[in-house]
């Protein structure tokens, strides 16, 4: 299967982040959404025991902020769709 | 609805596959807790949480679901209003399974939740003299109240699965979603998710036996009760 048209992707380089991929609009939507969950995601990992934060998927009424972490950054997209966990997952697993 | 059925509602989800721990609070009151670790930890893990959802309030977004998969499992957030239910989840979990369940719970109970206060400890059940009932903090009470409690759901989201998997050989996608559903229409089964085991198992194999082939038939309900004894 082909990877989600639209896949976004923050990569970090020698501690420059690019944003890249996705609408204008989308992109800056993204990077914020996966800026503020993963600061979140520190504190709950901490509390929990856990280490780091590996996929956060974010639903509101508008639609899912998807994004899972990758060896450069993180990599997801913004969707006006709802989809079950399980299909955002492995649509993820194939970006 | 009363808060101690709402409260059995919550432990029940517990019984779900993979669910490691179930919390329900709405601001600083916390209406259920069953976590694997301490109160001080339960405690910080709604603060961050609240604080978290606060800051989506602010913006004016209505965010309904948060899942958050870390390297050893899964916070599941689900919302609704100021009402958040959290599930810790293992690798076993159908987190789909959890999330539909906490929903129709949230929503089912929205008129109640709706009426309770954001303070801490509001939601600690008393008796008329005003002590403190042991009901929600003694791990006795509340097994007999989950056992008493309705089954809210159930694996039909796995058996559906299986059942799909199984007749995929045989037909296609949408013919075999086509004749579940009308097997659950024939059956008369409103909510497939509120049926016990056993119904759940003839309900499954009810969707087989539409299978005209007499030893096609037999061969997928062997590999049907197979797939069910694994679940």
């Amino acid at each position: 299967m082909e990877p989600d048209p639209g896949l976004i992707k923050i990569d970090t380089l020698q501690g420059r982040e690019s944003v890249s991929g996705g609408d204008p609009e989308s992109a800056q939507r993204f990077a914020s959404e996966v800026k503020y969950v993963t600061y979140y995601a520190q504190k709950l990992a901490e509390t929990l025991g856990m280490h780091q934060l590996q996929m956060g998927i974010v639903e509101d009424r508008e639609g899912q902020t998807a994004f899972h972490s990758s060896a450069s950054g993180w990599h997801g997209v913004v969707s006006s769709n709802r989809r079950s966990l399980k299909q955002v997952k492995e649509s993820l697993s194939r970006s | 609805m009363t808060l101690n059925s709402l409260i059995a509602a919550v432990a029940a989800l517990q019984r779900l596959e993979g669910v490691a721990g179930v919390m329900l609070f709405k601001g600083r009151n916390t209406i259920h807790r069953q976590m694997p670790f301490s109160e001080g930890r339960a405690l910080d893990l709604t603060d961050t949480l609240g604080q978290m959802l606060e800051g989506y309030r602010q913006v004016r977004r209505k965010i309904r679901q948060v899942y958050l998969e870390f390297d050893g499992g899964v916070l599941l957030v689900l919302v609704l209003e100021e009402t958040v239910l959290v599930f810790l989840l293992t690798g076993r979990a159908d987190a789909d399974l959890a999330a539909s369940a906490a929903t129709v719970l949230l929503n089912d109970h929205a008129g109640l939740l709706a009426g309770l206060s954001i303070e801490p400890g509001a939601s600690t059940p008393r008796t008329e003299d005003g002590i403190e009932e042991l009901v929600v903090t003694s791990p006795r009470r509340l097994q007999e109240m989950t056992d008493k409690a309705e089954v809210v759901v159930n694996n039909w989201g796995q058996v559906r699965k299986v059942i799909e998997g199984i007749l995929g050989k045989v037909m296609g996608r949408a013919q075999v979603a086509n004749l579940i559903d009308r097997t659950l229409q024939d059956n008369g089964t409103a909510d497939p998710y509120r049926l016990n085991p056993n119904q759940v198992r003839k309900l499954a194999i009810s969707v087989i036996e539409h299978i005209p082939n007499v030893s096609k038939r037999r061969q997928l309900l062997t590999e049907l009760d197979s797939h069910l004894d694994d679940l």
